[in-house]
């Protein structure tokens, strides 16, 4: 446990992979975002939200411990509960018009969403 | 002998966690259907973040294992003086358990009310989709317009 005479090649594998890893969120933050420009629907966007909030808490997670501080937690925690508040008010938004109005959305006036397939 | 230990099992956790992200966000992109790219989101985001969150629990809990660099631990430092500029090791389990536990139920539960909201308002499911068991359970009403030729014209 001393380490000191040793050669510890593990912590430097650890914050190598946590540098790859950063990559590879910030790759999976802008397909994200590249969904929320593309996305044909506003539940697209809402869903890619979501994701690119997730893929920030990780983000913030890896910066935490390529850091080595776990001050970050804190924000990490907040990043995850705003991110579930921001999906259930998105979720409420695109379902509040037919469940005030009525059921399908034949009955009432609101065009149907266009064709994603 | 203990540290590289700990060391492989967080790049294994981490590259397990970073696959999943990266699996989802591929995933969100390609898919052709909004219900298959939340099938693929949601999932993967769980999972993924929830071994980053384990990556990080078990480095930033182990940190008093490893020689710390010189200018955040001086040589005869006490354990206190290790821990500075970090919370101890019981508030790091502890937050990483809970966040991993609120990922496993805030994720199904955005997903499943974002999936009934975009089916209230008609998102179209994709070419290949063999079932609709929403429809067949309730025909009439909560059905979308599927197929119908005059539906689908923005307006």
């Amino acid at each position: 446990m001393n380490g000191l005479s040793q050669p510890q090649w593990g912590p430097e594998l650890v914050l190598w992979c946590a540098d790859i890893g950063l990559v590879v969120v910030i790759a999976g933050m802008v397909l994200c975002v590249g969904r929320i420009l593309r996305g044909p629907h506003v539940a697209d966007r809402a869903l890619a939200a979501d994701t690119l909030s997730v893929h920030l808490v990780g983000l913030v997670t890896l910066f935490s411990l390529r850091a080595r501080s776990a001050l970050l937690f804190d924000g990490v925690m907040i990043l995850a509960l705003l991110g579930f508040t921001g999906t259930v008010a998105a979720a409420m938004y695109i379902a509040r018009p037919h469940l005030l109005r009525g059921r399908t959305p034949t009955e009432n006036k609101i065009p149907p969403a266009e064709n994603n397939s | 002998m203990m540290v590289t230990l700990i060391s492989l099992a967080t790049v294994a956790t981490m590259i397990l966690g970073l696959g999943f992200l990266f699996i989802g966000a591929l995933g969100l992109w390609r898919l052709p259907d909004l219900y298959n790219r939340m099938h693929a989101a949601s999932k993967c985001m769980t999972l993924g973040v929830s071994g980053l969150l384990l990556a990080t629990v078990i480095h930033l809990s182990s940190s008093h294992l490893r020689p710390q660099p010189l200018e955040e631990a001086p040589a005869a430092a006490e354990e206190e003086v290790a821990y500075a500029g970090t919370t101890p090791m019981a508030a790091v389990v502890t937050k990483g358990i809970l966040l991993i536990l609120f990922q496993f139920v805030a994720a199904p539960v955005g997903a499943h009310l974002l999936a009934r909201a975009a089916y209230l308002d008609g998102v179209k499911m994709c070419e290949g989709t063999i079932s609709d068991e929403l429809a067949e359970d309730a025909p009439g009403q909560d059905a979308p317009p599927r197929d119908a030729p005059g539906q689908d014209a923005p307006q």
